[in-house]
């Protein structure tokens, strides 16, 4: 991922200075969210019930409390709201009960270091792989069109609205099915 | 069903990846069908070990949670 952005957008000229990064994982060690622009790895778990064993050793790898282990059962009970989409859970399930329903990256936009620290807005999530180039080539131009000389990108976007980047970015963000915390928050 | 297993394997204590290179070791000397009783501490090795003796080919058929560990029985592939 990271040698194709350097190979496509490496030198292109932007306001100000602008730093992106790729993580794998939630445990971020690349800091997306202190990047102008941070992609960050993230797989939604399913569970099929019929390969369940009620083992419990989900709820044991699960490290934000997202799994509770049925007291007769064993199988899990599930928060949607609690889970970071890290994956442990599939990796420790001993019998592929727990699978990986989709790949994708969580998009941080805003993020800087220096005398000013801002932390990264989340903008999209499970952006998948093949529309990351898109991502950074609409998010480049509309940084070009919109920000100020030696203006970080998290603060044109203070001062211009999330809102317009958002409008600009619909053709790449749009169309994502959401992710299980939000449609549990919908209810 | 109660399963009776042919053999125990006490791995408290023990780290990653000691204990599952040992559970290989022990179930590879045992023959197909027979029942290997692990304990494993909670934490990583609970984690690790059972998906990893999975891909070996062997059978997790029962986990027990007792306090801080886990009592597992592994039929052998």
């Amino acid at each position: 991922m990271a040698e194709m952005v350097d190979q496509k957008f490496f030198g292109t000229p932007t306001p100000h200075k602008f730093k992106t990064s790729f993580s794998g994982c939630p445990i971020d060690c690349s800091r997306t969210k202190e990047m102008d622009l941070g992609f960050q790895g993230v797989v939604e778990p399913v569970w099929a019930e019929e390969e369940c064993t009620g083992c419990t050793i989900c709820a044991e790898a699960c490290k934000e409390d997202t799994i509770e282990s049925d007291a007769d059962t064993g199988k899990p009970i599930f928060d949607p709201m609690k889970c970071i989409y890290c994956g442990d859970c599939i990796r420790a399930c001993p019998t592929e009960a727990w699978k990986p329903a989709r790949y994708g990256h969580t998009v941080r936009i805003g993020g800087k270091h220096g005398r000013h620290p801002m932390e990264a807005v989340e903008v999209c999530n499970f952006l998948p792989d093949e529309k990351v180039p898109d991502a950074i080539r609409l998010t480049v131009e509309w940084y070009n069109a919109n920000g100020k000389r030696y203006e970080r990108i998290g603060n044109t976007l203070k001062r211009v609205g999330l809102d317009k980047y958002l409008k600009h970015m619909e053709p790449v963000f749009g169309g994502i099915p959401k992710r299980m915390t939000e449609r549990a928050y919908e209810g | 069903m109660k399963v009776e297993s042919n053999d125990t394997l006490d791995l408290r204590g023990v780290v990653c990846p000691i204990n599952f290179v040992k559970t290989k070791l022990k179930l590879e000397m045992m023959n197909p069908g027979e029942v290997l009783e692990v304990i494993l501490d909670s934490g990583d090795p609970i984690q690790n070990v059972p998906k990893s003796i999975k891909e070996e080919g062997h059978k997790i058929i029962e986990v027990k949670k007792e306090g801080d560990f886990f009592r597992l029985k592994v039929q052998r592939g």
